[in-house]
């Protein structure tokens, strides 16, 4: 058989109660972890709170909306994001932002690239890439009008997105916080 | 890299919430203490491994939480303090044969599972009972009276 390489004496180094029972209770401690504990609980209501109103997305809190300055081109989007977690940007267009019977937007590439907009719908008629993003066209006969981006953003951060209608020269520029 | 920062966070954030949740998770766990303990792994798996559950993904998680893991052993094994906040340290519940309210409140331990240890010991009274002590396993030891 190989001889013990390390070998320690054993020491009686555990702390007694009442000099009987080696146990090495330290209540000290154990006072100040319980504080610690009541203190995470508090922290974890909050969270909890804060999430409910949509502090880390998909809440009350976390929808809002914007509109240009002359009102043709409105958003109601989710300023906070969950990382894969798919919501909605809706677009309104005003009466005047329907010419010839169709509408121009323009979308920076962030909303498609950053914020992952998987879909649009309805689904524009034309796509012209350029300008650092994308205009698409959409046949429209009448106000009101709207069209949906279905987003997921893939990875977290903070997002930067503009909006035009280039024929009206009507912008909206949003930010947009994804969390992980 | 997304899948490791995401273990390492899992892994520290279920730390911590076990270990504020009560200290009898892995110990004497009871069917709704079960609940708790998969209910938690079930979700932390699936903010870990996200969209990508390849096979390369899920071992590099999984190799991510054995480093962390063996980091937190080795910590506590060098620093008895650090021991002392992954797993607490070892409370004396009933001492000379009366119930140690303060330690029985801040542990959430009910007499009810001091007597079941007492039981598992062969001791038929809680009166038999000199001291009990839970341990930073989880686990109840029970030191009869000399009488």
């Amino acid at each position: 058989m190989a001889p013990v390489e390390f070998q320690s004496p054993v020491i009686d180094s555990v702390p007694k109660v009442n000099h009987e029972i080696a146990v090495g209770e330290d209540l000290e401690f154990q006072r100040k972890w319980w504080a610690f504990e009541r203190l995470v609980w508090v922290f974890f209501g909050l969270v909890l709170l804060l999430t409910l109103l949509g502090v880390f997305g998909r809440g009350w809190l976390a929808k809002t909306q914007k509109s240009s300055a002359d009102g043709e081109l409105s958003l109601k989007y989710d300023r906070i994001q969950r990382t894969g977690t798919p919501s909605d940007l809706t677009i309104e267009f005003g009466a005047d932002a329907i010419r010839n019977d169709e509408i121009n937007l323009y979308v920076s590439e962030s909303l498609i690239s950053k914020l992952g907009a998987l879909r649009i719908s309805p689904q524009p008629e034309k796509s012209i890439l350029g300008d650092g993003g994308v205009t698409y066209t959409f046949p429209a006969h009448g106000y009101p009008a709207s069209v949906v981006f279905s987003l997921q953003p893939s990875g977290p951060g903070s997002f930067t997105f503009r909006t035009s209608l280039p024929a009206r020269g009507s912008s909206v520029q949003a930010k947009v916080v994804v969390v992980p | 890299m997304a899948t490791i920062v995401h273990a390492v966070l899992g892994y520290l954030f279920l730390l911590l919430t076990v270990r504020v949740l009560s200290r009898r998770p892995g110990g004497q766990l009871t069917l709704y203490e079960y609940v708790i303990v998969f209910l938690l792994g079930g979700i932390i798996i699936l903010a870990t491994v996200g969209q990508d559950r390849s096979v390369v993904n899920c071992a590099t998680a999984i190799l991510a939480v054995a480093l962390m893991h063996w980091g937190v052993s080795w910590l506590k094994s060098h620093y008895p303090r650090f021991g002392a906040i992954v797993d607490g340290t070892p409370l004396v519940l009933i001492e000379n044969g009366v119930w140690r309210t303060e330690a029985m409140e801040g542990t959430r331990v009910d007499p009810e599972d001091v007597m079941a240890a007492a039981r598992s010991k062969g001791i038929r009274s809680i009166f038999a009972v000199k001291y009990a002590i839970l341990e930073r396993t989880g686990g109840i030891s029970i030191i009869k009276s000399d009488s």
